[in-house]
């Protein structure tokens, strides 16, 4: 195994020692060591060179002793064989055996104390010596540890295959290439090696013994005695030379070589491991500590926002709301209720009780008491209080209707104190009013009807100076009140034109408020310059089919304070005073109608029997003068009974047209006036050739829309009226026509007859009236007239400068104008 | 019965039921002076003397006016309140003789202090007994004011 060169190189080294060493210039005693595979403390490595700790402790004593140390190779029983022979002076790590101490003298100090251990591969089941059955087992030839594992299973009665082989690492190799199962080594040997074979110790440890330094008996003993003295004093000096080179081959590299006392090292570990520690814990302390602050910033922002945010939420509710401790101190507010009590700043609230400052007293002015309170009597109940009947104190003295909620602010069912939420419904009451006055019917003042109540009621709720109900006439543009209230006082009712005025231009709109510069707005309305109006508001009233039928207006002479409000209760009012006008239009057009009948009856009785009484008392004379043979007299009688029955077929004749009017309706057609006229004048040509009327019509190129013959039936009254009043004139003359004033169309026939004496104007268009008793008919030829006129919502009327002056009779007829209608339909 | 016999003015614009009221007073023998127009307009003229009836003689004073109330121009109620409302007419009696048993215009009429309402009765022989009655109530037996 050893190798010329190999020894050569070791002995080049020792001699450099030796040159640099002037003590060890003499000879030094050469000693040769019986070196064999017991690694850590001797073994050849692969450069051939013996290495361990026994060589590196030996080499120190060598250096201090002036020894000259060679080894000579071989295995363990060549070892033991050298020293009986002489061939070597010293052997290493020899255990005490009755047998070898006949020929070896053993250092007193032991090297190692070693045991045998029972090595097997990772996988391998074996875990104690009962599984050792029938297994093969390597071993070191003549090694201590093998005999006692063999005499361990003896023992134990179990049977084993040994395999002796020549050292540990050919017992280790065995084992790992699985030529054996198992394999004994001493635990110097098999500690630092067995992870190189992938082996693992059983845990089976056996047979502990010290091994000793030896020499051929009675030989090289002073060099016995010299290891000894080096030995004991290096086995219990910690950083020996010794130990520390047992500690090296053990574990580490050989390379490495600590030249820093251990304890030192220890002690710089330890420092070094504590400042670590230190740093680290410094470290780790400022980044908790960063952390922790990081952590509080950040809390203190998020708890800054939030608060920041419930300001913001609790002064961005229109509901107004403030908090109160347990005893109704005001703890917050927020900024609706600063607004609505008249408050700048939530320090006038906040830490004073809130219902002395806002809840002392009711609406009539008497004292709230606290003990009357319901919020303060319920600040320690958890109950949610709602209240909508109770009133407010401003910081000004004034109050106002309020509706509120009390909640209590729980935390884990401990009440902290309550909040308390508020409206103003001022508004809301307003309108309440405004219900209750219609669901009164609005008679709420003796004598006065509706509109009259309702007038009163709008001024007075929505503070104005004017208020007005008008009735649409015409077109739109005329209107007559139903009811003014100005300045406290009900005042009779007027007809007006709506030009200019505001709501004129709102006929077609429903509601309209201008909360101030009205008269700006409006200039030419002179109610509004007259009354120094600021505000106007106005509501269409609009019939059951949708057509404007009335208006109600509103003037105040100061800004109009909430136009919300204002718009809420016309829009409610104005839904039943249309349907009032509505119904008192109807209720007025069926008393007329109900006139008209109660007079035609009238007429109709009176006119009927005045001939039947002629009739049956001439009937009587008739009966007379025939007995007593008067033929004169009976002339007479007849004459008179003739003209009454004349009278009475006349009378029913006219009443038979009357009653067409309205019920019998020819299909609307399209005629021009002129067509119309034309038609009419053919049927009165008879008349008019005999009494020489000149006759002018104006032509007027006007379509008409109706039933025909009833149009004509207006021109052929008028014409035949005409001319049976012409009286004594010598040039008697009608004209006929239509001329346009302003956006009327109105039609005329005017004569140069009789004339009407204007005291007598307003009956002639009656039921059997007439002006001259010595005329025929019956006097229904201008109420027939009327009648017809009235169903194309058109008026007539006359206009004469007095008896003899000649007459003029005008009139309208807009629904023959409306192409969509279908005339008197 | 004092002084001279007073003139009767009658208002009526039918001119058979005036031959009737001028037949039965001569039926009756009664020579009063009877003075007819024939509508309201016409009697407010004779009793102010207007209008052609100027002349004293021929328009004498009446101390009755029968009066009928349906009428052209004025109608008798018309009539009625203008006679009942001056007082140099006030105190001739006014009789409204009508075929109109309306209680309206029987309420109007008295309203205006008319001094009898008539109805003019279908029936021939009552009407003439209506008239004679009349005449003898108002132009025998009534004191006529002063």
């Amino acid at each position: 195994m050893s190798t010329l060169p190999l020894r050569l190189l070791l002995f080049c080294c020792l001699l450099s020692v030796l040159v640099q060493n002037p003590a060890w210039a003499e000879s030094p005693r050469l000693i040769r060591i019986g070196a064999f595979n017991y690694y850590p403390g001797i073994f050849q490595d692969t450069d051939g060179a013996v290495k361990g700790f026994y060589v590196d402790a030996l080499a120190e004593v060598a250096k201090r002793e002036n020894l000259r140390i060679e080894y000579v190779y071989g295995s363990w029983a060549e070892g033991l064989e050298r020293i009986r022979t002489g061939e070597i002076d010293l052997l290493t790590s020899v255990a005490y055996t009755p047998e070898r101490a006949k020929y070896l003298d053993y250092a007193k100090t032991p090297l190692l104390t070693v045991w045998g251990e029972l090595y097997v591969p990772l996988a391998s089941e074996i875990d104690n010596i009962t599984k050792m059955q029938d297994k093969k087992v390597a071993v070191m030839k003549h090694d201590f540890n093998g005999q006692s594992f063999i005499e361990l299973v003896k023992s134990f009665g179990i049977t084993c295959e040994f395999v002796e082989l020549a050292g540990f690492e050919e017992v280790f190799a065995a084992v790992a290439e699985k030529r054996a199962d198992a394999g004994v080594v001493n635990n110097t040997f098999g500690g630092p090696k067995h992870k190189e074979y992938q082996l693992r110790s059983t845990g089976v440890v056996f047979n502990p013994f010290d091994i000793y330094f030896a020499v051929a008996k009675n030989k090289n003993t002073d060099l016995l005695t010299l290891l000894d003295t080096y030995l004991t004093r290096w086995r219990h000096q910690e950083d020996s030379v010794y130990l520390k080179a047992r500690q090296q081959w053990a574990h580490g590299t050989p390379e490495k070589v600590h030249v820093i006392p251990h304890w030192l090292l220890l002690c710089f570990a330890l420092l070094g491991l504590l400042t670590l520690l230190a740093t680290a814990f410094i470290i780790l302390l400022r980044r908790q500590v960063g952390r922790s602050t990081k952590a509080i910033l950040q809390r203190e922002a998020s708890l800054r926002e939030s608060t920041e945010m419930t300001r913001l939420l609790l002064n961005s509710t229109a509901e107004a709301l403030f908090g109160l401790d347990l005893d109704g101190t005001c703890t917050f507010c927020n900024t609706a209720c600063l607004k609505i009590l008249g408050y700048d700043r939530a320090e006038q609230l906040v830490g004073k009780n809130m219902h002395e400052l806002i809840h002392y007293a009711r609406e009539d002015g008497s004292l709230l008491e606290a003990r009357d309170c319901l919020i303060l009597q319920s600040l320690h109940q958890e109950a949610v209080i709602h209240v909508e009947d109770e009133v407010f104190w401003r910081a000004d003295g004034t109050f106002f209707p309020i509706e509120y909620w009390g909640h209590p602010i729980l935390r884990e069912n401990k009440i902290l104190g309550w909040v308390v939420t508020f409206v103003d419904i001022t508004e809301r009451k307003r309108l309440e009013d405004s219900y209750v006055f219609l669901s009164q019917s609005g008679y709420q003042h003796p004598g006065e009807n509706f509109f009259e109540a309702l007038v009163r009621h709008l001024a007075e709720n929505l503070n104005l100076d004017y208020v007005c109900i008008y009735r649409l006439k015409g077109d739109g543009h005329l209107a007559r009140t139903v009811a003014i209230y100005h300045d406290g006082q009900l005042r009779d009712n007027i007809e007006y034109s709506l030009e200019g005025m505001p709501c004129g231009e709102m006929a077609s709109q429903s509601i309209r408020c201008f909360a101030e510069g009205v008269r700006h707005l409006f200039p030419q309305a002179c109610l509004l310059q007259e009354l120094q109006a600021v505000s106007y508001m106005g509501a269409t009233l609009w019939s059951f089919d949708g057509r404007p039928i009335g208006l109600i207006a509103g003037i105040g002479r100061n800004r109009l304070a909430n136009v919300q409000l204002a718009e809420s209760i016309l829009k409610l009012v104005s839904l039943r005073a249309a349907s009032e006008l509505e119904r008192t239009q109807a209720a007025e057009e069926l008393l007329q109608k109900n006139i008209e009948i109660e007079r035609f009856t009238y007429a109709v009785s009176h006119d009927l029997k005045s001939p039947l009484v002629t009739i049956k008392t001439f009937l009587g004379y008739l009966q007379h003068d025939l007995a007593v043979g008067n033929s004169e007299t009976i002339e007479k009688d007849m004459g008179f009974m003739r003209a009454a029955t004349e009278k009475m077929t006349n009378l029913l004749d006219e009443l038979l047209r009357m009653s067409r009017v309205g019920r019998v309706i020819n299909p609307p057609v399209q005629v021009s006036f002129d067509a119309l006229v034309a038609e009419v004048l053919a049927t009165v040509a008879g008349a008019i050739q005999q009494r020489g009327v000149e006759v002018r019509v104006t032509k007027g190129a006007v379509i008409l829309h109706g039933d025909r013959p009833r149009l004509a039936e207006i021109w052929q009254n008028l014409i035949d009226n005409a001319v049976k009043y012409m009286g004594n004139q010598p040039a008697p003359r009608i004209e006929i026509g239509l001329e346009t004033m302003g956006k009327e169309q109105i039609f005329y026939v005017r004569d140069n007859g009789m004339g009407i004496d204007p005291r007598h104007g307003h009956k002639i268009f009656g039921l059997f009236d007439k002006l001259d008793p010595c005329t025929e008919g019956a006097g229904l030829g201008l109420a027939l007239v009327k009648r017809i006129v009235e169903l194309y919502k058109g008026r007539i009327w006359l206009e004469s400068e007095g008896h003899g002056l000649g007459s003029c009779f005008r009139f309208t007829l807009p629904e023959a104008f409306n192409r969509q209608g279908d005339g008197q339909a | 019965m004092n002084g001279e016999p007073i003139v009767i003015l009658l208002a009526e614009d039918d001119p058979a039921h005036a031959e009737i009221v001028r037949r039965n007073m001569e039926n009756s023998r009664i020579a009063n002076r009877l003075e007819h127009v024939t509508d309201g307009q016409q009697a407010l003229d004779y009793l102010y003397r207007r209008n052609g009836f100027s002349d004293p003689a021929r328009s004498p004073r009446p101390g009755l006016i029968l009066l009928d109330l349906r009428m052209p121009k004025l109608d008798g109620i018309e009539v009625l309140s203008a006679v009942k409302s001056d007082p140099a007419l006030a105190r001739i009696p006014v009789v409204i003789l009508t075929t109109s048993a309306a209680e309206m215009d029987i309420a109007k009429a008295y309203d205006h202090h008319a001094n009898s309402y008539l109805v003019k009765p279908v029936d021939f022989s009552q009407f003439s007994e209506l008239l004679e009655t009349l005449g003898y109530y108002w132009l025998a037996w009534n004191q006529k004011p002063y």
